[in-house]
Parts: structure tokens; sequence; C-alpha cells
């Protein structure tokens, strides 16, 4: 058969100059120093996956857009290396005694840039006000106007037109040096929204002049942080240049970023890598161990996205698989314990192709090292330490509570097996595959005499809304991100209004407090929907409301949060699983740890404090140097607490690149 | 004539509004979430109604179709929604189109080139080895699929050529590789069909009169068989030309050309409504005209192929 | 008898011409009949004969059967005689291959007994059971290149013999009668240039993904060609003298589409329900690769090489597109020449020799 012949001849040829392009590749890593041109300055290239819809910063909610928001303009507070606050265009900030009045004073000589480097304007107080503004007007179409609603004074007034005066929502440029902030309540954790893309500045006149065009090319938007847009071709290329006049100039090291758009970027991305023409590809986990990638690949950081498995509550999926019974079954402590202490999550694990599974896993729903006080981590903190020290798979236990749930769900007239559905987003890589060794797992170990697992592939398009929101699932694997620095934002999802998994249906009065919500709660502002007058309250919120409440003394208020996180992975209302790496394997030839860090805002997409290396680091690295920024990072933390009093702090000017 | 190519563009016409008005229906049956993007996890339900009422969908969908229309006769194709907010839509084309014209009538010239010689010489020697090589090639490029064949294309092509992986407008040698793969697909298609165009021609009482008169078989077939084979396939020809001009989504997205290829997948998935209607416009304006003129072309090419009938049978 | 003669009539007329022309032209070229031969004639043969009815009949090739003829035509060619043995081969083993001995699951994913990992990208033979290995999640490669080319299969069977009943239907209607051509011209014309991806996405939207919401989605755009193939066919043959002897004659439109126009077609739309079964699966192909393809459970030959191609560039790993990737091939080979065989072989052109 010539067919066979030929593809066996172009599967050789592959195999041949695949091994060859291996060394090549190597040897052209050994030798080019800076891997781009280095007659420019140090040039990073890369490839893209997914074009940014607009550089629109005050409109745009992905991650894919902050990267370009996060490095074109400041924010007034930026995180450094350790993932500690420091004024960026601000030089120094007080807080009044009530917590509610923030003071901002800004930095001098900040200016802003047009995308070819002449100089605008100057970076002023009225700008934030000006900005704020633009984003609080509902037809400009902002998709992050919620959480300035949810804190600043008279924002959500304003937003939703009742009131039409813009003097009156908590914002005011004193002079133009000084920008204030005023709060509907106070919030501990206000600083660290300020790094995120709605609380950036814009130039008034600027914005009026360009109206609906703003920042729909390079030329439509001003820039005052580390880089220039100088090309911005959709779909084709991204050309960043370095911000010469930025104030920490100093401290950014690469000096031109060439991006490069490719819709199949995954694919060849890694072989144009080996060719040397670009700085950085994302590996798939089955090229891991292959011969040209295995030694220089590494992971990269794990990602605040939290996911967990959820039990639903409020099951409306077919009759095919008896909602009735599972109803039952779920409102069952021993049931949900049962399934909980069952899942083997290394297992699971294994299906996304980590070379190192355990180091992904998750005990808690706030991920580790989020935030801490005076040096403890959060995840140490009430009843939370014991939850997060103890492994959850337990063979032996979920057997237990298997034989307890058998029992008492029998008497209540369950029929074995339970069914269960587990539904999967098509869209995303190895989702699937992970529920398939779930389910595998699971009724090998409980024994499909117990449950019995339907894996489902949900539709493709409008997945959260079919599924979860739907209520159509039994078991399904749901994530959440934080928006801000502090652990009540990692609570929202089982919350009254959020579409998760509705624990407020739990029929299991150890989890309710006997308590129904009435108008008067409402007026509270306890929730905003009247349809929630009736239902009853859980423990989970009551405990949740209690350390929302404290508001001053974080260590309590953390401390409540940490019992109140407790309870729910001790109830199974959540089966904390993994995190996943923000970039998944890469070889790279960007340094890790220099850059900023934080789980929120946009400093984590900063190039600013990065550097080019000349050879990839690589895992073993990659661990080596994850261990000494542990290190680091607690010191500085340590030294950051005892500084540093409650009531009012003066940002170090010095930025964290400096420190260096 | 004229009176026909009146009534076709009149039909054309009709056409375009039914096809315009099922588009712009089918897609207010797309789900809300799709218009939000990524962050609607995270929004207000006052949000989300803010955003869907700037993009005009809270309207009773009558009047939506109605300002659709309104704008069209303005000849306002609009602006994006998600794909790039804010930004005319015919900017958006206007940067993309050139390149996929240029692109795709290089890769037609190519095929044509290769395909119909290729053809021709299959049937010159129906039966013997250039007819059996070729048909394996046409059999391989069906059997195996683009998917494939293209991405082996780009990784190994561009080793062995020595030229760069991925397209850049300005370096011509980035052209040749997305170009053979555009056209490796026609020029299956040419060849085959010309030889079997061919083939029937050669087996005519015209032809065989011609060869017992003693005219050289060279003559012949360039004189005679080819002229006659190729009038069935000019009609194909404009319709294949604005195929390859909507670009492939294979090509395009494997070797980041910025082209029209992928856009239409790109925009549905991203419910980007104005951009699919702007599209589909354009493509079914391409569409309709593309038969017409393989029509007229054939017209005018075979005198004997008359298009308007002089009396109705029945 | 007429629909008959409308059918074979003209290639036996044909035949017959061409016969007494070659005679006639052998006669011609050699020399005279010497005297002996003349002698040798028999007198009788010059004899008149008696009418008779039957006879009278009787053609030259009274023993003529259609689908005998095509059948023994197409055994001829060895090539599709060998590629049919082939894909029925195939097809049975598609079948039988999940009962045969030693068969791992295509769906199940196994794990290593010493160190409870899954068995990932396995190379053919490294780990013994797995005949072509395994894939990136442990499951088992050939078991599931069997179980992709049996779920193609259906659906490039199923689509296309639904392709063929509807685009026939219509395409006959279209043609033949001359009021609906019109409104099935802007029909097509509306159908043709609204973008598939915008109906397969809305259908894959309203339904979830599975095998169903795939055929049906193929079904609802596949028709269009294959019934502007079959109105441009019928248009061409429609006027034809015997067409209209038969109109004359009485016959109803529908018989005449039934039994004068469509036999006509027989091998066109042989061809197309051949060609149609491979373009299914390179569709099926396409929907993978834009994101609406079959679950996860269900292995296609689609899923097979898009997950295949995603780990191209390792060199080592070539083997998981290799192998679904020559199932399709050989698939579309087979398909491809059978088609083609046999659509040559239908036309009764060539049933004389």
């Amino acid at each position: 058969m010539k067919r066979t012949k030929k593809l066996v001849a172009f599967a050789l040829a592959a195999a041949l100059s695949l091994g060859l392009t291996a060394c090549g590749g190597n040897d052209a890593a050994g030798s080019d120093s800076k891997g781009g041109d280095s007659s420019d300055g140090v040039v990073y290239r890369e490839l893209y996956e997914n074009e940014m819809t607009s550089l629109n910063y005050l409109v745009v909610s992905t991650q894919n857009e902050f990267k370009a928001s996060g490095n074109f303009v400041d924010t007034l507070i930026s995180y450094d290396q350790y993932g500690q606050p420091y004024g960026s265009l601000a030089t120094s900030w007080t807080t009044s005694p009530d917590g509610l009045t923030w003071t901002f004073t800004l930095r001098d000589g900040v200016k802003w840039y047009t995308w070819d480097g002449k100089e605008y304007a100057d970076v002023k107080a009225q700008d934030f006000v000006d900005a704020l503004e633009y984003l609080l007007t509902p037809s400009n179409g902002s998709k992050t106007s919620d959480l300035v609603t949810s804190v600043i004074k008279n924002a959500q007034a304003f937003y939703s037109g009742q009131i039409s005066d813009f003097s009156q929502v908590g914002v005011k440029a004193l002079d133009d040096k000084t920008v204030q902030y005023t709060l509907e309540a106070p919030t501990p954790y206000f600083l660290s929204m300020l790094s995120y893309v709605c609380f950036m500045p814009a130039n008034g006149d600027f914005l009026a002049e360009c109206g609906s065009k703003f920042g729909t090319s390079k030329d439509t938007l001003l820039y005052c942080g580390a880089y220039r847009c100088q090309e911005f071709n959709p779909q084709e290329n991204q050309v960043w240049v370095k911000n010469e006049n930025y104030w920490n100039a100093s401290h950014v090291y690469i000096d031109q970023i060439e991006r490069t758009y490719n819709a199949e970027a995954s694919k060849i991305a890694p072989q144009m890598y080996l060719d040397g023409t670009i700085d950085q590809a994302k590996v798939p986990s089955d090229l891991l161990s292959d011969d040209s990638y295995k030694d220089i690949v590494r992971p990269t950081r794990l990602s605040a996205y939290t996911y967990w498995w959820l039990f639903n509550f409020d099951p409306h999926f077919d009759d095919t698989y008896e909602p009735a019974n599972w109803k039952l079954a779920v409102n069952n402590l021993n049931f949900r314990l049962s399934v909980a202490r069952g899942i083997d999550r290394i297992k699971a694990e294994s299906a996304y192709g980590s070379s190192n599974p355990e180091a992904n896993l998750i005990r808690t729903v706030t991920p580790e090292g989020f935030v801490n006080v005076n040096g403890t981590d959060y995840t140490q903190l009430g009843d939370l330490a014991a939850v997060s020290n103890t492994d959850p798979f337990n063979t032996d236990e979920a057997l237990s509570y298997k034989q307890k749930a058998i029992e008492e769900l029998t008497a209540e007239g369950v029929t074995f097996p339970v069914k269960i559905l587990m539904p999967y987003n098509p869209t995303i890589p190895y989702e699937g595959e992970c529920c398939q060794i779930v389910q595998q797992q699971l009724e090998g170990l409980l024994g499909s005499d117990y449950i019995d697992i339907t894996v489902e592939a949900g539709p493709s398009t409008n997945y959260l809304s079919e599924i979860r929101r739907s209520g159509k699932y039994g078991l399904m694997l749901c994530n959440w991100g934080p928006d801000y620095a502090d652990p009540e934002t990692y609570s929202d999802p089982w919350s009254l209004g959020y579409t998760y998994n509705w624990p407020e249906l739990c029929t299991d009065p150890a989890t309710l407090t006997g308590k129904t919500y009435t108008d008067a709660d409402m007026e509270a502002g306890v929730f905003d929907d009247e349809k929630f007058i009736g239902t009853p309250e859980t423990v989970y919120i009551n405990m949740v409301q209690k350390a929302k409440d404290e508001k001053l003394d974080i260590e309590t208020r953390y401390t409540l949060f940490a019992d109140a996180e407790a309870y729910l992975v001790n109830e199974a209302f959540a089966i904390p699983f993994h995190r996943q790496m923000e970039d998944g394997y890469v070889v790279s030839k960007l340094s890790v740890f220099d850059g900023c860090y934080s789980p929120f805002g946009v400093s984590n997409y900063k190039y600013e404090g990065l550097h080019l290396l000349d050879q990839p680091i690589t895992t073993d690295e990659f661990y080596q140097q994850e261990q000494q920024w542990e290190k680091d990072r607690q010191s500085a933390l340590t030294s950051a607490a005892a500084s540093a009093s409650p009531e009012t702090s003066a940002a170090a000017t010095a930025s964290p690149a400096a420190s260096k | 004539m004229a009176k026909y190519i009146i009534k076709r563009l009149g039909s054309a016409v009709i056409s375009l509004f039914i096809i315009t008005a099922c588009i712009f229906l089918l897609l207010r049956l797309m789900p809300i979430e799709g218009y939000l993007g990524a962050g609607y996890e995270k929004m207000s339900p006052e949000v989300v109604q803010n955003q869907l009422r700037s993009l005009g969908l809270l309207d009773p969908v009558w009047v939506q179709l109605k300002n659709f229309y309104v704008n069209l006769f303005h000849g306002n194709l609009g602006i994006s929604w998600i794909y790039r907010p804010n930004v005319p839509i015919t900017d958006i084309l206007a940067a993309k189109i050139p390149i996929s014209i240029s692109m795709g009538a290089a890769a037609m010239a190519l095929a044509l080139v290769v395909g119909l010689p290729l053809g021709v010489v299959m049937s010159r020697f129906k039966g013997g080895l250039p007819d059996k090589l070729g048909t394996s090639f046409i059999v391989l490029l069906n059997a195996v699929p683009v998917v494939v064949f293209y991405l082996i294309i780009q990784l190994y092509g561009s080793k062995i050529f020595g030229v760069p992986m991925l397209f850049s407008k300005t370096d011509w040698r980035t052209w040749i590789l997305p170009t053979v793969c555009l056209s490796i697909g026609s020029i299956a298609n040419y060849a085959m069909w010309m030889r079997r165009y061919m083939v029937d021609e050669l087996n005519s009482d015209y032809v065989r009169l011609a060869m017992a008169k003693g005219v050289s078989r060279r003559n012949i077939m360039y004189h005679h068989v080819f002229r006659n084979a190729f009038v069935p396939m000019i009609q194909l020809l404009p319709a294949s030309l604005l195929m390859t001009i909507m670009g492939s989504i294979y090509v395009e997205s494997l070797f980041s050309v910025p082209g029209m290829g992928g856009l239409l997948v790109d925009v549905i998935k991203r419910q980007d409504n104005t951009m699919v209607q702007a599209l589909v416009l354009i493509f079914a304006t391409m569409g309709i005209l593309g038969l017409l003129l393989g029509d007229l072309l054939m017209a005018l090419a075979d005198p004997r192929i008359k298009l308007t009938r002089g009396e109705d049978g029945r | 008898m007429v629909a008959d003669m409308g059918l074979f009539g003209k290639s036996k007329v044909q035949k017959l011409g061409d016969s007494l022309t070659e005679r006639l032209k052998g006669n011609l070229d050699g020399a005279a009949m010497t005297q002996a031969e003349l002698d040798a004639l028999d007198p009788s043969l010059f004899a008149l004969a008696e009418y008779d009815a039957a006879a009278a009949e009787r053609s030259g090739y009274s023993n003529y059967s259609y689908w005998k003829s095509t059948c023994r035509v197409f055994w001829k060619n060895r090539a599709a005689r060998f590629l049919l043995f082939l894909l029925a081969a195939l097809l049975i083993f598609t079948f039988i291959q999940p009962y045969l001995p030693n068969q791992k699951d295509d769906i199940t994913i196994y794990y290593d007994q010493s160190t409870d990992l899954p068995l990932k990208n396995k190379l053919p033979g490294e780990e013994p059971g797995f005949f072509l290995g395994t894939n990136s999640i442990g499951q088992d490669l050939w078991a599931r290149i069997w179980s992709g080319t049996r779920t193609s299969l259906f659906i490039g069977f199923v689509v296309a013999l639904s392709q063929c009943i509807i685009g026939v239907g219509i395409g006959v209607l279209w043609g033949y009668v001359r009021k609906v051509d019109k409104f099935f011209t802007e029909l097509y014309n509306i159908i043709n240039n609204v973008p598939r991806t915008i109906i397969l996405i809305l259908i894959s939207y309203i339904l979830r993904p599975s095998l169903s919401t795939i055929i049906i989605a193929m079904c609802f755009v596949g028709w269009v060609p294959m019934s502007l193939l079959i109105r441009n066919q019928i248009v061409i043959i429609r006027d034809r003298d015997y067409n209209l002897a038969s109109r004359c004659l009485g016959s109803s439109s529908l018989r005449i589409m039934v039994k004068n126009l469509l036999p006509y077609l027989v091998s066109i739309i042989m061809l197309q329900m051949a060609l149609a079964v491979p373009a299914a699966i390179t569709d099926e192909v396409f929907l993978t690769y834009i994101g609406l393809g079959l679950p996860l459970d269900m292995p296609s030959l689609g899923t097979l090489i898009i997950a295949g191609r995603a780990i191209i560039t390792s060199a080592k790993l070539q083997y998981q597109l290799l192998f679904p990737c020559l199932s399709l091939s050989l698939v579309t080979v087979c398909f491809y020449v059978i088609g083609n065989a046999f659509a040559d072989a239908a036309d009764p052109k060539n049933h004389v020799n």
C-alpha cells in the first residue's frame, strides 16, 4: 500500500527532523545570549492564542486584557515580589480613624504619554475622578463596576440612576496631587482593590475626545505604565516598548515585548521555541517527557482560582437521574462525607498531566499564601488549621461513612445505587478526563451498588447557565477566584444569591440556625432580592456574617472566616480539589520570582522586575527558587508586620525591585 | 442578456433580504451568557442588564430587526460588539480583506497553473503512468484530513525550505507555505474535473472525425478538446475564487494569517451578532454573485449555451 | 417497456450499430469472398422466415439484466474488489473487536498495578496488552481506534443515507417540476448562503453534544449540494425524446420521475453516496476542530485525530495521530475507489465489451 509507506516515511522524516532540531535548538539557546535582537536592547518574543478585545481598561474584565492594562497604565497601589503592597502612583496614604476615608498623595512628575512617546499631560488627582465617572456611567458598559459600587459611597446610587450629581460619589480630587475616596462602610481590604483596573486613572479630556473609540486602538489610549503599545494589529501582532519615563523605569529590564498572534499557538509554539524564534512557549503536558523539552520545561505558579467539587442541593436534572432520590441522599452528611473522603485526588489530578500532582492539590477553599496575619498563613488559623493539615482522601473513613450512610439512607427509603450526575465542560481541557477518572475510581472504591456516577458532557456554549445555574448536576467541579485581599472574597459562592450549590436548601436541621430571613434583613442589606424572604439562614452564612461584621481586628476577622471555612469543608458543602498553574508548563527564558506577585488585581501581569535569562529555568531550579522565595517572603512578611502600625501606613517609596 | 442579469440581481436582493432576516432571528436564539464573556460570573444582575441594554438586546425583536435594516439601508454595517467593541466593522474588515484576496488569488492562480495541466496530462496518458500517479495524488489528498496535512506542511515545510513558520505581510517567503496549503485542495479538484471533461471530450464524435481527417493529436488536444473541456470549468471558477477569498480557517489560524478565514467561526462563537450579520451579508452576496458570474462567463465562453429561453415548453 | 427502452435503448442501438460497422469494415478491408466461400454458405439462410411475434420482440440481449451486468463489470475491477473486501472486513471487525479475547475497553483508564498511576502515553508495544499503546490519559489506543472507526462509519452511513434520501427526493422534484423550480432555487440560494457553522452551533446549543446532535446537524445542511447535483442532471435529461414519448403516452409525472429519470442517475447517486461517507467523517473532524465534537465517552476518528494533532510536535507520540489517520485514510480510499468503480459499473455504456 503506497499510502501506508508514504505515511511511515512522513513519520520517519518527522522523527528525524525533530531529533535534529532538538539539538539545534539547544545549541542556539546556549550561544544566543538574549534571545531577541540585542541591538534594540532586550527583546522578549512570545506567541499568544487569544486576542484581547479592547485596550479600554475601564471596561474589560478578563485576564487576557488585564495583561495589557497592567503594563500600560499604573495603579495607585502595586504589589511587590513577595505580594506586599507598595505605593506606585501614590507615594503615601492615610485612613481616617473610622476607616471610611482614604486619602492618597500622588507621585510627582508622572505624566501621560501617547503611544509614540509624546508627553500628553500630567497624571492628576482629577484623572481618578474622571475615570470613576466613566466607569459608573452605565452606557459605557463597564464590566468591572460591581467592585466599585460595592465599596465607594453613593457609587451604586449613581450607577442605578438614583442620583445624577457625580460630586456626591465618594471620590474627590482635593488638589492636583491628592485624591480622596470615601467608602460606604469600613472596608479593611480596600487598599488591595486599588490595584484593580476599575481604580485606574484616565485623563478626562482624552476620554471626552475619544468618546466611544477610547481604547479601541493604540492611539486612542494614553500610557503611564511601564510600557507603551507601539503596534496593535489585532489578530496579527503587538509590539510594546518600554516607557523610559516610567517612574520605576530602572527596574524594567525588558526593553521591548513582541507578541505574535497565532490561533494554534499551543501546537506550534514549542517547536518555535526550539527554533529560537520565541522566548516562551506553553508546553502541553503530554510533551513533558519528550526528549526535546524534558530538560528545559518548568511549571508556572499556581493561579489563585481554586476548584472544588460541589454537591447540588437543588437538583433540577432529568428524572432518569432520580432527583428525588438524590435529594434524600445529598442531605445526609455521611453520604456526602463518604464521597468527599473517597475521591483519590492525586489520581484525579493526574488527568491534567502534572509532573508533581501533589503540589497542585488544595485542602481548603482559600489557597495557601493568600493572606496572613503577622506572618501566620490564613489556612493555619482557627479550625481551618486541622482541615489544611489532614489529607481528606481516606479510604477507611470513606468506607465507614458509607456504612453509616447506607443504614441511615435505607431507613429514609433511598434506593441504591444513588445515581450521581456529573457533567463536565467539554471546552475545558482535561476536565472530562478528570471526571472519568473520578467516576471509575469512586465507583471502584465505594462500589457501584452504592453509587452510580454518570459522566456527561455539557453544552460547549453557555455551559454554566445550562448546567450549574440551572441546577442540572449532582456533583460537579466548580471554581472561584478572588477579587481583593480578604478571605471574604472566597465565601461568595455559598452566599445568598449565588448560583453554585444552594446550601440554604439543605434540609439537614444541623446546618441551619433555625432563623428565617425577614423583610428587616433585606432592608439591612443582608440580601437584595425579595425571593429570599422566608429562606432559612444557614450556619455557614451566619458564621460568615459574624466575620464580615468584624472590620477592625484583622486577626479575629480572619479567624472567624477560617472557622466558617472549616465548617464548610467539614460538612462537605465543598470538596476542595486543586488549583491550576497559571500558564501550565512552559519553556521560558523569563525569570519568575523577581516579578510582581499578587493573587488579585493586575500587578501579577506586569513585566516590571522580570529578567530575560540566557537559559530557561528548569523544573528543579523552579522549585528551588520557589522555596527560597517562600523563605524570603516569610521574612519580608514578618518584618513588614513588625514595622507597620494598623491605623495608618506610610508606604515605602522604594519599589520591591529596588531592594534587589 | 441585460434583462436576464437584472432579473437575477433582483432575486438576489430578495434572497439577501431573507438570509439576513433569518440570521438575525437565529442569532436572537443565542444564550445571553455568551454576550457577557468570561466576566459574567462576577457581574451583578444590574450590570448584566446594562450590558444587554447597551447592545440593544432588551428591545423587542422586531424593533431590533427594523433598526438593523434601517442602518443597512444607510450603508452602515454597524460596530462590533464583542470581537473588538466599538470598532466599526468596515475598519475591521478593511484590514483583513486585502490579505485574503491577495492570498486567495495567488492560491487560485497556483491551482490553475498546476491543476489544469495536470488534468490534461492525465487525460492524455489515460491509464498510463502519469494518470495513475495523478490519481494517487488526488486520492491521497482526499484521504488525509487537511487538519493534519496543513500542520505537517507547516512544521516540516518550513524546515525543509528554511522559511519562517508564521506569516508576515512584509516577508514574501512567508507567503509560500500558506499559499501552497490553500491551493493544494483546488489543484486536486481541478485536475480531477479537467481530466474527466477531457476524457469525455476525447470520446466525442468530432474528435474521431478530426483524427480520421489526420489532424495531429497535439492540435486536437489544445485547439479543440481543451477549449471545450474548459467551458464547464469556467462556471466553477468564480465561486471557487470567492471560496478561497473567504479563506481557510485551518490555514489562517496555523500560519497567523490575519485574513477572513476563521473570522466567521470566531465571531459566531463569541456571539458578536453585528459582525456575524455583516459577514453573512458579505459572504452571501459573494456567493450569489459568484454563481451569476459563473453562468455569465460560461455563456460568453460557449455561444451554444443560452441563459434565457426563447420559448418555454410548459 | 417504454421505460426500459428509455433506459437501455440507446446503448443497445449504438452497440448494434457499432458492431455492424465493425463487421462491415472487416469485410471491406479483406479481399472479396471467394467463390468457394460463397458456395459454402447455407442457402437456408436466405429463405423467407415465418412471422413469429415472440421472435420479433426478442432483442439481441434478451438475457440482459442491469444489476447483474453492473455487478459483473464491478467485479472485474480488481482493485475495487479488493477494497470492497477490505472495507467489509474492517466493518465486521469494528463490530466483533470488543468481543474478541484480551480486548481492552475503549474508555476505561488503565493504571499501572504497582504505582497506581495511569498508563499514559505508552508507546505501541511498550506495555504488554496495549497493542497500539495508550493515549494521553491512559486509555487503550487499539480499542479506541476501532470504536472510533465504528462511530465514524456509523455517522458516515447515516448521514450519507439521509442525504441521499432527502437530496434525491428534493432534487428530482426541483429538476422535473418546473413550477417549483423557482421556489427551490431561491431556497437553495438562501440555505446555501447561511453559514453552516451558525446552524451547527445553534443546534449544538439547543441539544447537548452527542451522536444524534452531530448527525442531525450534518443532515440538516448536507442534502443541499446533493439535490442541486440531481436537479442539474434531471434538467439535462428531462426533455429527451423518450420522456416526451412517455409523457405523450400518458405516464404520470411520478412514474416518469421514478421510472424514467431516476434509473439514469443511479451511477451518480451511488458515487455521491460513496463519497458522502468519507465527507461526513471529515466534517466530523472539522466539528471537533472548532470545538463542537462528540463527548469524550464516545471516541470517534475526529476526536482521536484532533487529540493526536495536539501532540504532533513530539516525534515519540506521533503514533497517536498516525494510527487514527491511517484508519481514516483507509476508509476514505476504500469508499473513493469503490464508489468510482461502482459508478463506472452502473453506467450501462460500460456493460458491453
